[in-house]
């Protein structure tokens, strides 16, 4: 048992030809396609060691760039080949295992390359735009609660309510007019929960979506995405891509 | 901001060439906002199981130590604003447990 250990990746097919020499991985290893066809593995060396700590007591920043260092690898692969990326954290004991793994998982994987072949995934955030400063509110029924501040206040504050309420409602039926423009340019479409983490206006969240678009579809795809943008002023929309299909890898049959 | 699109900052000229469709190396060297990362590096990708022996490849721990990180991350290695100075506010998890 060597003091190494085997960190995936992804997977690719077995005969691309990624540009590896260029990359380095997590732990700044070189790294090497394990090819058992018709998949293989981008794979690279990491300190056994270095991954049994507890990584809840390691510097946080060392989590961060795990996931940096990860994606930066799984998103250099995407021009050239079609990726499956592996989840973050994926380690083997040595390549013999790896290898093995591939052998196998090949139907699955195979049918995940497959899927993901000639398409990428596209993320859209959908935010309510802060509101309009509204100083034209007409003071509720001035006339009746004269005199009493604090029942005039109650109804500011349900009005306002209310308004909130209204606004919502409104941005949710934009969203799902978007969302029908938007789907026929789509593969498929996935409405994951978004973890907010790092999200400034995680409040103003709305819908996060991800679409896997064919790669011959995506000036369309943009196109129609910067339209409902503009149709649409009381929404913000982030578009982000494009992205390695993370979320449209098949689960696989038990 | 309102009616507008950010279009993504890791985006380059998909269309044309249907071998290479994009520029190489551009997503790698292109800023990614960390919750686009973590949304897909973390909760998404392939789980492959068969031999995950080591600490962090356990689910629970990854998110845990996710918490960890995000709770404690510093904004500037991500270029995000820094928050204002003054007291932290509350943990940005105590509602997300269902990650």
């Amino acid at each position: 048992m060597t003091d190494l250990a085997s960190w995936l990746y992804a997977v690719v097919p077995a005969d691309s030809a990624p540009p590896l020499a260029d990359l380095t991985g997590v732990a700044g290893e070189p790294l090497r396609l394990l090819a058992e066809a018709p998949i293989g593995a981008v794979v690279g060396s990491v300190p056994r060691r270095w991954l049994e700590r507890d990584p809840t007591g390691a510097p946080t920043d060392e989590l961060a760039q795990l996931v940096r260092g990860h994606h930066r690898v799984v998103a250099a692969l995407l021009p050239h080949a079609p990726v499956v990326p592996l989840r973050l954290g994926t380690v083997f004991s040595d390549d013999d295992r790896v290898r093995q793994l591939l052998r196998q998982r090949t139907d699955h994987l195979t049918a995940a390359l497959a899927r993901v072949r000639g398409r990428a995934e596209w993320g859209l955030r959908i935010y309510q735009a802060a509101p309009e400063p509204n100083p034209t509110t007409p003071e509720p029924v001035g006339a009746v609660v004269a005199g009493r501040p604090g029942t005039a206040y109650l109804l500011r504050r349900r009005q306002e309510r209310i308004r909130q309420q209204q606004a919502r409602a409104a941005a949710l039926a934009q969203v799902q007019q978007i969302e029908q423009t938007l789907a026929p340019l789509a593969v498929a479409v996935a409405h994951p929960k978004s973890t907010g983490a790092g999200d400034d206006d995680k409040a103003r969240l709305i819908r996060n979506s991800t679409y896997l678009v064919d790669n011959h579809r995506v000036a369309e795809f943009r196109t129609a995405v910067q339209q409902c943008a503009e149709a649409n002023p009381g929404l913000r929309l982030r578009l982000t891509g494009p992205w390695p299909a993370y979320s449209f890898i098949p689960e696989e049959s038990p | 901001m309102t009616g507008q699109t950010q279009l993504p900052t890791a985006v380059g000229p998909v269309e044309g060439d249907p071998v290479h469709p994009y520029p190489p190396g551009l997503l790698a060297e292109e800023p990614v906002a960390l919750v686009d990362l973590l949304d897909r590096v973390l909760a998404k990708g392939v789980v492959l199981t068969g031999e995950v022996t080591l600490s962090i490849a356990d689910i629970d721990l990854v998110h845990v130590s996710l918490r960890a990180l995000i709770s404690a991350v510093r904004p500037d290695l991500y270029g995000l604003p820094r928050p204002p100075t003054g007291p932290t506010p509350a943990d940005p998890w105590s509602d997300h447990d269902h990650l």
